[in-house]
C-alpha cells in the first residue's frame, strides 16, 4: 500500500471538515477522488500533504506515519501535491521554479531531475527564461506539475488540474498523467471533469457530506447510481457531450 | 556658488558613506521580514553588539581585521540562538507578538551592553594603513571612511548575489513568493529562518564594527540606525531587496544633505519623504511582497 487513510476526520475551527476519511493508494495506481465543490476533497489533499492536522485517524504512506509531519517532510517522503490553483512562484522563472523542486534533496543530479520533470511538457522548454507569473493558465498548471515532478514523487495529489483550461491543453495534462502511471507514479486525483476522470482513473472514491460513500472500480462507478445522486450528473449526457 | 557646491558635495558623500552602512543593516531587515514577517526590533542592538564585540576581541590582543573578521561569526551564533529559543516558539501567533517581543529584546540587549562595557563613548582608531586622508575636489576625506563603505557595499553585493544566483537565495525567494507552497515542495521554512535571522544578526553585527571608526561605539548606537532601517524598509517595500538598496541611498542622502542645510528639520524632511510616498503607494516603491 502506498498511501493509506482511515477514519481520518479534519476540524477547521469549529468546522467538522471531513467525518472519517477511508482511502488507499497502490503503487503506480490512478485514484479519482469525486464529488461536489466542498465536500472535503481539497482539504483531503491538504491534509495528506501536512497542511492541513487531522483531529483524529491514521494516515501513513509506503507503511510509515506520516500525520503531524510538517508539509517539507511530508514532501521528502515521496509526497508531492499540485493545488487547485496552480500557485507557480510568479516572480521566479520557469527554470527556477522546477530547480527549486529538484535541489531540494541536494545539487547532485539535480539536473536530470530537472530535465525529466519537464519532459512531459514540451511547451515549457522555450520558456525556460520567462517569469511564471506571465505564463497562460495552461502554461502554469503544466509547470506546477513538473515542478512536482521534479521532487521525484511516488505519489503525485493533483487537485483540479483541468479547471479552467482549453481542451487542448486538458489533453495535455491527461497525457502528463497516462506517462507518471508508465513511470510507476501513483496519482490521487481530485477532479471534476468526469470524462477525464473516468478516462484515466483505476479506483473511484465518492465523497459526500464529507465521508466517503462509494468506493470502486470503473466498471463499478460506471454500473452504478453513484455518479447521479452524488454528482448529480447523467452519465449518459456526459458521454454523448 | 562653488563653495556651495563644494558643501552639499561633502554632504552627499558622507551621507553615501552611511547609506553603505545603512543598506547592510536594511537588507537584514528586510530578508527577516520577507521570509518570515517578523519585524525585529532587536536588528539595531545587534548593530551595537557587533561593535561592542570588535572592541572586546581587539582587548584581548587581536587586530582589527581579525577582530572584524570575528564579529560576524559570533553575532550569527546569536543570532541563530536568539531565533531557536524566542523567535521561533512565537511563529504561530499573531505578528504582534514577535514584534512585541523584539522591542524587549532589543532592551535587554542594550541593557546588557551598558551593564558589561558601561554607558560611555569608545572611540575605534582606523587600522593601520587607514588613518590618513585623502583628497577629493580639494577636499579632506579620512581614507578609512570610502575603505569601509567599499567594503560594505561589497559585502551587500555579496548578499544580493546569494539571494539572485544560490540555491540558498532560490529557497529564500521561494518562500517569499508563497511560503505554504515552497514548504509543499520541499522547503524546510523554519531552518530557512532560523539560517537567515542568524546571517542578518551577523551582517547588522559586521556594520555595527566596521562604522565603529567611523560613527564611535555607544550602547544607543543602534537605535538611530535601526529607525533609518526602517525607514529604509518601509519606502523600499517591505521585503524588496531592491527597493531597500534604493531607499537607503535616498535615507542617508537626505539625512546627510538635509542635516546640513535644515538641522533639526532633516528628520522631519525625511519623515515627509517616506509619508509622502506611502501615500502614493502604501507598499513601497517595489513591495511586491517577494524577495528580488
Amino acid at each position: 500500500m502506498t498511501l493509506h487513510l482511515k477514519a481520518v476526520h479534519v476540524h477547521l475551527g469549529s468546522a467538522h471538515i471531513l467525518h472519517g476519511i477511508d482511502l488507499d493508494v497502490r503503487p503506480g495506481e490512478i485514484v479519482c477522488l469525486l464529488g461536489r465543490n466542498g465536500v472535503g476533497k481539497s482539504t483531503t489533499l491538504r491534509t495528506i500533504m501536512g497542511l492541513v492536522a487531522p483531529s483524529q485517524g491514521e494516515l501513513s504512506f509506503e507503511g510509515q506515519r506520516i500525520a503531524g509531519l510538517p508539509p517539507h517532510r511530508v514532501c521528502a517522503r515521496g509526497i508531492a501535491w499540485v493545488p487547485e490553483d496552480r500557485r507557480v512562484f510568479a516572480s521566479l522563472t520557469v527554470e527556477e521554479n522546477i530547480r527549486v523542486a529538484a535541489e531540494i534533496t541536494g545539487p547532485r543530479s539535480a539536473q536530470a531531475r530537472a530535465e525529466a520533470a519537464i519532459a512531459p511538457f514540451p511547451d515549457l522548454r522555450g520558456k525556460l527564461k520567462q517569469r511564471a507569473g506571465t505564463l497562460s493558465g495552461g502554461q502554469q498548471q503544466m509547470l506546477a506539475i513538473a515542478r512536482a515532478l521534479a521532487a521525484e514523487p511516488r505519489l503525485l495529489l493533483l487537485d483540479e488540474p483541468s479547471e479552467g483550461l482549453a481542451p487542448v491543453m486538458v489533453a495535455a495534462i491527461r497525457e502528463a498523467i497516462v506517462q507518471m502511471r508508465t513511470r510507476g507514479i501513483a496519482v490521487l486525483l481530485v477532479e471534476q471533469n468526469l470524462q477525464l476522470a473516468l478516462g484515466l482513473g483505476d479506483v473511484f472514491y465518492v465523497l459526500s457530506r464529507d465521508a466517503v460513500v462509494f468506493h470502486g472500480s470503473r466498471q463499478d462507478i460506471l454500473q452504478s447510481q453513484i455518479i447521479g445522486q452524488h454528482l448529480g450528473i447523467d452519465l449518459r449526457e456526459t458521454e454523448r457531450a | 556658488m562653488a563653495h556651495e557646491l563644494n558643501f552639499l558635495f561633502v554632504n552627499i558623500v558622507n551621507g553615501l558613506v552611511y547609506g553603505s552602512f545603512l543598506l547592510l543593516t536594511s537588507l537584514g531587515l528586510s530578508l527577516v521580514f520577507g521570509l518570515g514577517r517578523v519585524v525585529n526590533f532587536a536588528h539595531g542592538a545587534f548593530y551595537a553588539l557587533g561593535g561592542y564585540v570588535l572592541i572586546s576581541v581587539m582587548r584581548v590582543g587581536a587586530g582589527f581585521w581579525l577582530a572584524l573578521a570575528v564579529v560576524p561569526v559570533v553575532l550569527t551564533g546569536i543570532g541563530l540562538a536568539l531565533e531557536a529559543g524566542l523567535i521561533r516558539r512565537l511563529r504561530k501567533r499573531p505578528e504582534v507578538d514577535t514584534l512585541l517581543a523584539t522591542f524587549g529584546l532589543s532592551a535587554m540587549l542594550v541593557g546588557g551592553i551598558e551593564y558589561l562595557w558601561g554607558t560611555s563613548t569608545t572611540i575605534v582608531k582606523p587600522p593601520l594603513g587607514f588613518e590618513g586622508i585623502v583628497q577629493v575636489l580639494s577636499n579632506d576625506f579620512p581614507i578609512y571612511r570610502f575603505a569601509a563603505a567599499g567594503l560594505s557595499l561589497l559585502m551587500a553585493a555579496g548578499v544580493l548575489a546569494i539571494v539572485q544566483w544560490t540555491p540558498l537565495g532560490l529557497r529564500i525567494r521561494a518562500i517569499a513568493d508563497d511560503a505554504e507552497m515552497a514548504e509543499a515542495i520541499g522547503v524546510d521554512r523554519s531552518r530557512l529562518l532560523w539560517q537567515v535571522f542568524g546571517y542578518a544578526a551577523g551582517l547588522a553585527g559586521f556594520a555595527g564594527a566596521l562604522g565603529a571608526p567611523i560613527f564611535a561605539v555607544h550602547p544607543e548606537m543602534g537605535l538611530s540606525i535601526l529607525i533609518d532601517s526602517f525607514l529604509v524598509v518601509v519606502l523600499g517595500g517591505l521585503g524588496s531587496l531592491k527597493g531597500s538598496t534604493i531607499g537607503a541611498a535616498v535615507v542617508s542622502v537626505t539625512k546627510a544633505v538635509g542635516g546640513a542645510y535644515l538641522a533639526d528639520w532633516s528628520t522631519a524632511l525625511l519623515f515627509l519623504i517616506v509619508a509622502s510616498v506611502l501615500v502614493a503607494r502604501p507598499t513601497g516603491i517595489f513591495a511586491t511582497g517577494r524577495i528580488a
